[in-house]
Parts: C-alpha cells; sequence; structure tokens
C-alpha cells in the first residue's frame, strides 16, 4: 500500500496503550482547561456570589430545613415558600459536595462550593460531551467535541465561576441524560435507560428547561418509529426511561403532578402509549399472518392514537390538563411576550438572538455546524437521527431567545467536531489510494507507473476525458493523492483551531468574567480602576440599617440586596408574582403623592435607585423605567400610560423638554435629586443620555437621601414616616423650609378671598 | 480552692492592714490629661519624700474607691524614662485599686516617678449628634480631679490639654486648698490649668483592706469641651486568628475587625446626602469626623496582604512592604468600604501571612512561638480581644504566657483540612485594649519529628484505601450471566 508519509512501525498493542494514555491524558487536560478558563472572573475580580441564601440553609440547618424553608424577607410581605417553589437540583448537590468535603474534614465555606459548582461541572461536561460524541463517531471525533465544548464561549457565558445558575450544573446532566439515551437505544438495555432516567430526574431537579429532554427523546423514539425503525431496543429504553424517568421528575415538589397534568409533558406519554402499541402490533402480527389483518391492526393503531389525541384535546379543553403556559407560547410567538407578559420581554436575555452573537458565540462550529449534520444524514443510524432532531429544534430555539444559546451549543460542539474530524481524518490518512493497473493499461503509458503520483492523476484525468467508457468500468478510488494538497488542507485547519482557542479565550476573559456587582475601568495610564459602588451601598445597608428595614428596588437588584444586604426586599430575580413587580413599577412610575401612601402599605423604609448619569453608566434606572411603567401598565392601565412619559415629539427625554408626568416621576426625582449640584452652576450633562438636566432643585416632600455611593451609581432614600402633628408631608416640608414660603402661600390665598 | 482563695484574701488584707500613710508624703504631683477621641492619655509625675525610714513602699492609687471596673484600662510606671518591668504584669483590668512600688524609704532625696495611664471612652460627642458638615465637639468627664492619693501632698497641679489649641468651655475647678483669692483655673490656648493645690490631704485612706474615702474630703467632678477634629474610632470587636504552619515555615495572622465610629452621630432626618462627593481624590473638603482611612503597620517582612468582608474583597487599599534591605514595618493602608459617618460601622477582615523567622524558637521538638496580642492603632481602643492561636498539628504540652492579664485562656481542638486528630488551639479574650497592649505572648510546646510527617501517612493511608478499594471493585466480579454485551 502506497503512502504519502512514512509512518513508524509499532506493534499494535504499542499503539493501543499509548492511544489509551493519551487519550485520558488530552481528556484530563481539557477538563483541566474547562475549569481554567472559566476562573477568570474569580483571578481578575473575585468570587462575587449574590444568591445562595438558600444553599446556606441547607448547608446550616439540613436537608429538611430547606425542604420547608419560608423565606420571609423575599416577596416582602407576602415571603415566599422557597423549598417548594425553586429547582432544588443545585442545591443540592452543591450541599451534598459540602457536606462530603466536610465529612473528610476539608472546611470548605459552603459560598466556594458555590463558586466553583460551575467550572468544575463544566470539566464533567467535557466528560459527558466525549463519551455522547464517542457514541455518534470515532473517539478523536469525542476529544475534539470535548475540547470545543471546554472552551466555547456560548456555555462559559453561562458557568463562569461564581455565576451560581442553575444552568451551572444542567448542561452535564443534559449531555450525560443524552449520552445515557443513546447508549440504551444502541444497546437496547433497560439498565442504561434507567440510568438515563436518573439522570433526566436529576436534570428535572435542577433546571426547568428538563423540558427540552422530555421532548428530545419522546420526538426521537417517534421519528424512528415513523422511519419504520422500531424495534425492541427502542421499546425497552424509551419504557424504562419513561417510567422510572417520570415517578423520579414527580418527586420533586416544584413539579410535582405536572408531568402528568401539562401539555408541555404530554408528547413523552404520548410516544409511551404508541409504543406500546406499536409493540403489540408487532407481536401480534409475528404471530398472525395474513395481509388483511395486518391492515385492520394498522388501522387499529391509528384509530388509538387518534382517540388519545381527542381524549387530549378534550382535557386540555375541559382544564384537566393545563394548556401551554405563556413563557412557552413565547417561544414560538416572539412577539407574545412584549404584549402579554411584558415582565419576560423586558428580560434582555429573553430577547431574539442577533445574527453576530451567533458567530461570537460559537465562532467557525456555527459554519461547520451545517456539515456536521449532514454528515449525520449520510449515515443516519439511530443516533444520528437524534442528533438531527436536536440540531432542528434547538437551532430555533437558539434563534428565538438569546439565553437559549445554550441549548444549541452542546449540540454545535459536536456536530463541528464530527465535521472537523471527518475533514483531518481524510487528510492526515497517509493512504495513498491506488489506481487500477487496467485502467493504466489503457492509457498505454506503463512507465507512467513509476512516475511521480501527480503525474498520474494528471494522466488519468486526460485519460478520463479521452475515453470516458473504457474509465467508468475502472473503479475510480477516492482519496488524497499528494503531500501538498495535505498540507493545503490541514494547515488551515490548524489556524482555525489556533485561532477558535484565541477567539474563545479573547471573548471569556473581555465579555463574559466580568461580576456585574463590580466594574472595572482603564486610566489613561492603563491602570485599572474598579468602581465598587454597588457593594459599597449593600454593605452600607447591612451594617448601618435595622435588620427587619425593607428595602424597596427594581427586581433586578433583588437578589443582590438579599445576598448582600441581608435586607427584606420587596421584589426579586425569582420573577414569580407579576403583580407585586407592577406594584414597584407603579410606584416608582408615580408622582409622591401616589407614591407615598404605596410605599407606606409595603412599609417600605428605604429605596434604592441605579443612577449611571454621572459615570455614565447605561444599565442604570432610568433606562430601565419604560419597562417599569409597561409593568405597571398592564396591571392598571387606567394610572399609567406609557405615552405619558415621552415628550410630545415621541421622544424618550430627560433634559428640560422631559414630560411634568415624568419629572414628576419617583424615578427621576430620585435620580436626578441635587444631581446638579454637583456641576457647581456649570451644565448639569447626564453621560449616559446626553442630556442636559435642569438646574431647578428637586423638592422631595416623602423621602430623604439616605446614603449615595462614591461614583453615585447606587442611591439609597429613606421613607419618611408620617409627621408627628399629623401634617401632610409636603406641608411639612415647606414648613421646615422656611416660614417665608408658607405666608406668601397664605398671604396668596388670603388674596384670592378678598 | 475555694478555701485557698479565702486565705490568699486574708493574707492580703494582713498585709495591707499594717499600711501606715505618715511613711511617706508626696512634695508634687503634676498630673496632665492629653485629651483625644476613645482613649486620654493622663500622665501623673510624683515627686515624693520619705518622712521616716521604713521597708514600705509607696502605695500608688490606680482608681478611687467610688470607680467601678472600669475607667483605667492601661497603667505603667516609669523612673528615668524606664518602665517598671516588676511592675508590668499588672493591670488595672484585674481588679485591684492600688499597686505598691518598691521603694524603700529612706527621708533623704526625694524620688520622682511618672505613672501613666490611658482612660477608655472617658470622652463623649456634645451635641450628641451633628449634620455632616459640621464640627464635632466632644465632652470629657471625669469624678476624679485632685490626684487620689493614701498620703499628703503640698502641691499639685492638674493639666487638661486639647488636642486643637481651644477649649470650648470647663466646668468650675475646685477651689478648696487654692491660696485664698487665687484664680483656681487658667486657660491658655488648648490648656487648661487647675491649681496649684496646695497641702491637700489624703483623699483616700485604707480600712479593713479596702479603699475607702477618706472622712472629710470629697472629689468635684471636672468637665473639659472641647473640638475633635479627628474620627473617633472604637474597635468594638476584634478577633486575631493566628495559624502557624511548620511546614510551610508560615505564620498567618488574620484580624476581624468591627469599627464604629463612636464620635457624633450624623444627625437622623439631615437632607444631606451621605457622601455627596467623589472620595478621596476629588474631595476638596471632607469632614473630619469621617473615618476615611486606617493605618494599620504590620510587622516586618509581612507579606501577601488582605483586605476583605463579608461581600468579597474591598478594592480600596494600599500596601507597603517594608523596605527589602532596611526593614521596618510594612504599611497596610486601608480604606472602608464606604466612608463610615458618625455612629456607622464597618466589619471587614485583615489578613497577611509573615515567615516564622524571629517568631518560633527552639531546638529540636521544644518551641516557644511569639505572637503579637494585637496591633497599635493610635487612640484606638479594642472594646473585646479575642486572639486565637492554632497550633499545628502534633503539637503537644502547650502553656501559654501572657503580658498582662487577661479574662481567659482556653484550650481547645480544631479540626481543619487534612486532620487527623486535630490542632491545639488557644484562644486568650481580654476586654478593653489599648495601643500600649500590643504586647507579645509567648506559646511553648512540644512539636515531635514525627508530627511532621502526620499528615503524609494520613493522605498515603486514605489514597491507598482508596485505590485497593477501587481495585477489588474493578476485579470483582457480579454478572450473574455470562451474556453477550453488546459494546
Amino acid at each position: 500500500m502506497a503512502v504519502a508519509y512514512p509512518i513508524p512501525h509499532v506493534s499494535k498493542q504499542t499503539v493501543t496503550n499509548t492511544s489509551a494514555l493519551l487519550k485520558f491524558t488530552i481528556l484530563a487536560v481539557i477538563s483541566a482547561a474547562a475549569i481554567a478558563s472559566r476562573l477568570f472572573a474569580v483571578i481578575r475580580h473575585e468570587s462575587i456570589i449574590h444568591e445562595f441564601r438558600a444553599t446556606k440553609v441547607l448547608a446550616k440547618d439540613g436537608f429538611y430545613e430547606f425542604w420547608n424553608w419560608f423565606d420571609p424577607t423575599a416577596w416582602y410581605p407576602l415571603g415566599r415558600v422557597v423549598g417548594g417553589t425553586v429547582y432544588p437540583g443545585l442545591m443540592v448537590t452543591s450541599g451534598i459536595i459540602y457536606n462530603v468535603l466536610h465529612w473528610l474534614n476539608f472546611p470548605v465555606d459552603i459560598r466556594n462550593v458555590c463558586v466553583m459548582l460551575a467550572p468544575a461541572f463544566s470539566g464533567l461536561t467535557a466528560i459527558a460531551t466525549y463519551l455522547f460524541t464517542c457514541e455518534m463517531a470515532d473517539e478523536s471525533t469525542g476529544l475534539l467535541a470535548a475540547a470545543f465544548i471546554g472552551i466555547v464561549p456560548g456555555y462559559i457565558s453561562r458557568s463562569v465561576a461564581g455565576s451560581y445558575d442553575n444552568e451551572a450544573i444542567a448542561i452535564f446532566l443534559l449531555m450525560y441524560t443524552f449520552y445515557l439515551w443513546i447508549r440504551a437505544v444502541k444497546q437496547g438495555s433497560a439498565f442504561y435507560g434507567m440510568l438515563a432516567a436518573v439522570f433526566y430526574g436529576w436534570m428535572v431537579a435542577a433546571w426547568g428547561g428538563y423540558v427540552f429532554i422530555t421532548n428530545m427523546i419522546p420526538l426521537h423514539a417517534f421519528v424512528l418509529v415513523l422511519m419504520g425503525r422500531f424495534n425492541h431496543k427502542i421499546y425497552i429504553s424509551y419504557s424504562s426511561w419513561y417510567v422510572i424517568g417520570t415517578l423520579a421528575s414527580m418527586q420533586v415538589p416544584f413539579v410535582g403532578f405536572l408531568p402528568v397534568r401539562t401539555s408541555e409533558h404530554m408528547a413523552a406519554l404520548g410516544v409511551f402509549g404508541l409504543l406500546q402499541l406499536v409493540a403489540f402490533v408487532e407481536t401480534v402480527r409475528k404471530l398472525v399472518p395474513g395481509k388483511q389483518f395486518q391492515l385492520l391492526l394498522r388501522a387499529f393503531v391509528i384509530a388509538s392514537f387518534v382517540i388519545a389525541f381527542a381524549v387530549l384535546v378534550v382535557l386540555t379543553s375541559s382544564g384537566w390538563i393545563a394548556p401551554w403556559t405563556g413563557r412557552f407560547y413565547s417561544l414560538w410567538d416572539t412577539g407574545y411576550a412584549k404584549i402579554h407578559i411584558p415582565i419576560i420581554a423586558s428580560v434582555s436575555e429573553h430577547q431574539p438572538t442577533a445574527w453576530p452573537s451567533f458567530f461570537f458565540d460559537l465562532e467557525m462550529l456555527i459554519f461547520l455546524f451545517p456539515a456536521g449534520v449532514y454528515l449525520c444524514f449520510r449515515e443516519l443510524r439511530d443516533e444520528h437521527v437524534f442528533i438531527i432532531i436536536y440540531a432542528v429544534l434547538s437551532s430555533y430555539f437558539a434563534g428565538v431567545m438569546v439565553r437559549l444559546m445554550l441549548v444549541i451549543t452542546p449540540v454545535v460542539c459536536v456536530t463541528a467536531a464530527m465535521a472537523f474530524s471527518k475533514l483531518l481524518t481524510t487528510y492526515l490518512d497517509p493512504t495513498v489510494p491506488e489506481i487500477d493497473d487496467d485502467s493504466a493499461s489503457v492509457t498505454g503509458d506503463l512507465a507512467a507507473e513509476v512516475d511521480a503520483t501527480i503525474n498520474k492523476t494528471k494522466t488519468k484525468k486526460s485519460a478520463a476525458v479521452d475515453t470516458k467508457k473504457t474509465v467508468g468500468a475502472a473503479a475510480i478510488k477516492r482519496g488524497i493523492y499528494s503531500l501538498d494538497t495535505r498540507f493545503l488542507v490541514v494547515l488551515p485547519l490548524i489556524g482555525s483551531l489556533i485561532m477558535f482557542v484565541y477567539h474563545c479565550t479573547w471573548v471569556t476573559s473581555n465579555a463574559y468574567s466580568s461580576p456585574s456587582v463590580v466594574l472595572a475601568s482603564r486610566g489613561a495610564d492603563g491602570s485599572q480602576h474598579i468602581i465598587d459602588d454597588f457593594r459599597e451601598a449593600y454593605y452600607w445597608l447591612r451594617q448601618n440599617t435595622k435588620q427587619d428595614a425593607v428595602v424597596m428596588s427594581w427586581w433586578d437588584y433583588g437578589y443582590q440586596i438579599a445576598g448582600m444586604a441581608d435586607r427584606p426586599t420587596l421584589v426579586d430575580n425569582n420573577t414569580w408574582n407579576n403583580t407585586h413587580i407592577a406594584t414597584v413599577g407603579k410606584a416608582m412610575a408615580s408622582n409622591e403623592a401616589v407614591a407615598y401612601p404605596i410605599l407606606r402599605q409595603h412599609d417600605v423604609d428605604y429605596i434604592l435607585v441605579i443612577f449611571g448619569g454621572l459615570l455614565g453608566y447605561s444599565g442604570d434606572d432610568i433606562n430601565k423605567f419604560l419597562w417599569m411603567v409597561r409593568i405597571s401598565q398592564g396591571v392598571w392601565p387606567d394610572e399609567i400610560q406609557e405615552s405619558n412619559y415621552f415628550t410630545n415629539r415621541g421622544e424618550y427625554k430627560v433634559d428640560a423638554q422631559a414630560s411634568q408626568t415624568m419629572k414628576d416621576s419617583l424615578m427621576y426625582k430620585m435620580s436626578y435629586y441635587r444631581f446638579p449640584e454637583l456641576f457647581g452652576g456649570g451644565q448639569a450633562v447626564d453621560r449616559v443620555r446626553n442630556q442636559v438636566i435642569p438646574n431647578t432643585p428637586i423638592q422631595l416632600d416623602t423621602i430623604e437621601e439616605a446614603f449615595t455611593s462614591e461614583n453615585w451609581i447606587v442611591r439609597i432614600y429613606q421613607v419618611k414616616k408620617e409627621d408627628d402633628l399629623g401634617r401632610e408631608l409636603p406641608a411639612a416640608s415647606a414648613f421646615n423650609a422656611g416660614q417665608r414660603l408658607k405666608k406668601s402661600k397664605s398671604a396668596k390665598s388670603t388674596n384670592k378671598k378678598r | 480552692m475555694r478555701f485557698l482563695t479565702t486565705l490568699t484574701a486574708a493574707l492580703l488584707a494582713a498585709t495591707t492592714l499594717a499600711f501606715d500613710p505618715s511613711v511617706w508624703e508626696n512634695t508634687q504631683i503634676q498630673r496632665t490629661y492629653e485629651l483625644g477621641g476613645a482613649t486620654t492619655n493622663v500622665q501623673t509625675v510624683y515627686t515624693i519624700k520619705a518622712l521616716k525610714d521604713s521597708l514600705e513602699g509607696y502605695e500608688l492609687v490606680l482608681r478611687g474607691p467610688e470607680e467601678g471596673e472600669q475607667g483605667t484600662d492601661y497603667w505603667e510606671v516609669t523612673q528615668g524614662g524606664k518602665v517598671w518591668e516588676s511592675l508590668m504584669v499588672s493591670s488595672a483590668t484585674d481588679g485591684r485599686k492600688t499597686v505598691t512600688i518598691p521603694l524603700e524609704a529612706t527621708p533623704s532625696a526625694p524620688v520622682t516617678f511618672t505613672h501613666s495611664q490611658i482612660l477608655v471612652h472617658a470622652s463623649h460627642a456634645l451635641p450628641a449628634s451633628i449634620g455632616q458638615d459640621d464640627e464635632q465637639f466632644l465632652m470629657f468627664e471625669r469624678n476624679e480631679t485632685i490626684v487620689e492619693s493614701l498620703y499628703k501632698t503640698r502641691k499639685e497641679t492638674i493639666k487638661y490639654r486639647s488636642p486643637s489649641k481651644k477649649i470650648i468651655s470647663h466646668s468650675k475647678a475646685p477651689e478648696e486648698y487654692i491660696t485664698v483669692g487665687a484664680n483656681p483655673s487658667k486657660k491658655s490656648g488648648g490648656t487648661l490649668t487647675l491649681g496649684p493645690y496646695t497641702s491637700v490631704p489624703a483623699t483616700v485612706a485604707v480600712s479593713s483592706g479596702a479603699l475607702v474615702r477618706e472622712k472629710g474630703f470629697t472629689q468635684s467632678p471636672m468637665s473639659v469641651h472641647y473640638p475633635f477634629e479627628e474620627p473617633v474610632k472604637t474597635v468594638e470587636k476584634l478577633v486575631r486568628l493566628v495559624e502557624v504552619s511548620h511546614w510551610g515555615g508560615n505564620m498567618n495572622v488574620e484580624d476581624h475587625i468591627r469599627l464604629v465610629n463612636t464620635g457624633a452621630r450624623l444627625k437622623p432626618r439631615d437632607n444631606s446626602p451621605a457622601c455627596n462627593t467623589k472620595w478621596p481624590d476629588s474631595a476638596p473638603f471632607f469632614p473630619a469626623q469621617i473615618i476615611r482611612n486606617i493605618i494599620y503597620p504590620l510587622p516586618p517582612n509581612s507579606h501577601t496582604p488582605y483586605y476583605y468582608d463579608v461581600i468579597g474583597n474591598i478594592s480600596t487599599s494600599n500596601f507597603r512592604p517594608s523596605h527589602p534591605t532596611r526593614g521596618g514595618p510594612a504599611i497596610l493602608e486601608l480604606r472602608p468600604r464606604y466612608p463610615v459617618l458618625g455612629g456607622w460601622m464597618d466589619e471587614f477582615v485583615v489578613g497577611w501571612d509573615m515567615g516564622l523567622q524571629g517568631w518560633l524558637r527552639g531546638k529540636g521538638k521544644d518551641k516557644v512561638l511569639r505572637v503579637p496580642f494585637m496591633t497599635a492603632l493610635p487612640g484606638v481602643v479594642v472594646d473585646e480581644a479575642e486572639v486565637v492561636i492554632t497550633l499545628p498539628e502534633g503539637a503537644r504540652d502547650v502553656n501559654v504566657t501572657v503580658p498582662f492579664p487577661v479574662e481567659s485562656i482556653e484550650h481547645s481542638v480544631h479540626k481543619t483540612y487534612l486532620d487527623s486528630v486535630g490542632r491545639p488551639r488557644i484562644t486568650i479574650k481580654k476586654r478593653m485594649c489599648v495601643e500600649k497592649h500590643e504586647q507579645d505572648v509567648f506559646v511553648t510546646y512540644t512539636y515531635p519529628l514525627w508530627a511532621h510527617l502526620q499528615k503524609l501517612i494520613t493522605v498515603g493511608v486514605a489514597s491507598a484505601i482508596f485505590f485497593t478499594m477501587f481495585a477489588l471493585a474493578k476485579r470483582l466480579n457480579v454478572r450473574i450471566s455470562k451474556a453477550n454485551v453488546v459494546a
């Protein structure tokens, strides 16, 4: 056999051993790299983590205390049943790790466990992806896929150290469940089906996105049945997965009976029923020959499927089975949320994905992705069908919501690795295809055999042109002939791999590793300035206000206040009560006279606003203000109207032209209170909106400034209690401001009377 | 045990019963109060003369009979610039009110010595709350005006020195024992002088072992109102964690500090923002009573300092390590997360590492460890100090020597990373500490050679067990039948 370049001769045993060692080492290095690249945030800044109070309770008081934990400080005055309204997987996982470490005399702080959980599970994800890809293709592809998922920004964006989110462990569970499912389907093993179910149960406990698996696996089984690939392996693996998985998922209190009562889960149940029917038909078909009988049976299958579907529809319409939830609708219709659930639309990560972000998050993988899917079509084994379905579904979801980029990332890595690996194996394979002697003899140029291979192809091509028919009979072996072709392809491939690593590292370090709480800026001399206003203010709240002082802020900062300031909040990032959020929005958007009763009814002691006008921090409350208005308009359309906050020309402005409603709103007043004073009579420019703030002093009657951070990013106001003398607060503050004001007013009124 | 204490008490009473007030006489007493924030330095220069030969020493009154446990919180006696070492061990917090200075009475030359005291929390803010930009005033109050003494005094002057060259007002000075017609008090700039008082009788006496007020003498309280242009810093609680590693040759010290500005409180319902200018650079004017930074001196050759609180690292700090050749203390300049205004509190942790050389001595297995009790911060009172020293695992026969009386010393066992039997831990507690309490605690213990290897053996055994079990599990066949398995 001709080779393009010499290969050293080693025994087969040595090759196996070396490759096993190499595989292990490479996988270990990939895991390490996956963990290491997520540590930028911790090394650059530190481990900042907001919401892990539930985990703290779990670690400190034990599992049952956590299960029954009622958090009175969140959603004041409603409180929140945390144990029952949360996906506990994340907390339980970190709680278990914490307890195991403590049992081994490693007194690790629960906080550090939480911080390092996401990187650690990313390392595991790399391994799970390796296993999954090995089922699809060969092991070298698996290693490539593991390397891709290890550092791809689309996944890192959700799993840097310190991001204590459900997604931190969910992607590992997703990949591992899929791996086990594929294995179960391939082997027809009830054991692997059960394992898949157990991991599915863990996934259900960990992330609301488990619905994706709940629909992916049935869809895979269903498509296989439609393709006529039904066999006992699918039957065994699906049945074991569905039964155990559903039971396991129902153990999570927050999920409860949802798997049998909501539309999202009905596909899994339907496919389960369908498989029983198909299996029954297959069995009967084997035993009873006869075409008519088969036809009858087929009719029976279809009829029962239709009946089952009809029953489903009836049950749904009669209310036994809950219809699709609003959050689900927003997946089908991107405009739905904006109209019906503004609270979902107000979150930036729920916006449709912009095209550049695909490249930003996946770089070259996004180009290789279709190629990989194509390769799946070429082979089209059962598991490849799975990849294809996964690719199609997740492409859609990733396009609908930025947040769901996370779901597409694993399949992109796997398919891209398949394509890449195919390219590499093709071009690195040293075998040179041989040309049959017959075809060579046809050309009559026997001496060409001794010539260089390039000449061979040339002559062969010319021969093919000349005598099509004669050569057509001869087998043309496909392959790469020369070394330079190999170099020409392999070198750019390696180059693109290197570029990929650079891109990933750059994106990770620049885009995804800055904790939202700490802002870093570069000075003129390149030195780093840390802007730590958030923690300055939160820590002030923690140390210098009463333990039970209620803090009102927009919901974005709820978890931060609860975690860092340790004070009760009205609303937080768990946006379960739209009305309560709308109430806060209303208080912020109304004038003082309307807002004050709301504040007092909710026992609000402090109001916290984020103001970026001095520093140019664009993520501040004035920029979010329209969402507050919209959300409260959804609940009180009579009192709050979005149009009132625009100028006559329909612009959103904060300068002198701003509408009166805007200027009277509590948010505007709190943001710009005393702001012009900083400029000492000069023009007070808001650096975010580049508008000049009018110099007229803002009068606050019902609240007073309590704390303003160094760069004015966080401003905290204290709500005044009712006046001791029973006056209206505006009157009281007017009285305090000076007698003359009051006199002139009364003088005017008396004049009028006269 | 109880019997024993009663016995010693009785013995003590017997010795003090023999007290004779006519052995000594104070020729002159000069007392100077350096008014400050949380601490007030009092320096009293005694010139004494023996009236007759006696073996009895001079009995110095530390606290008046009316004073409780609080009051004087550090004292020392110096003669000719040298601290009287034998008296150093005592401290006012051990409950005693007098101390015997071992002088042999010979009625020849007069003896001069200085008694230095530090009073804590002797001044309070008046007005108690001020606006953010207002000036801060403190009021110093003490019941004891005439220096308490068991002996007669010929001449006595008392001075109050304000830190700001200004005294707003003061209460009326006692007019007894003043030369008739003379002004009992003189105020010039920031100094208020009382006296001279002449022929002052003994103010206290010893009666059945206890200090009592001399009949016919009454102390009149004195108060001085003065501006104070610095923040009044109080550390409510200081926990110093010290951990020693023989392997790393390192001592890690970590101070958990709860700092309160105990000066004039920020006036509630004040319409001014807590901090309306960018601090620190661009602030043209910053009210003096705000704690903006703390200079924290670290021992020489300290390295890798850290400064954080419950919610993470505090990025505003500067570290100046000691000079590589000349040495000297390393300076850590801390800035609280937010400027600590009157009545506000800040809690943080400061920690650093330092090499064991210079701190640990001893050849073979017997070791002596020197641990600084606290870090001196001028003018700061530590209400509650706790020093927790963790020795390496395997240390035994632990003994602690403290330079001054403390409330309690506890021994316990602490288990942490890779420990099998745990590490010995000493907890020392003391209340009301001032900068002078920056002294060394000595810990002696034995640390045998095999203790160095204890961790290695533990880890080795644990991993050996793990691998053996894994190897066994791998070779165990639990398959029921030899069915064909699809790979």
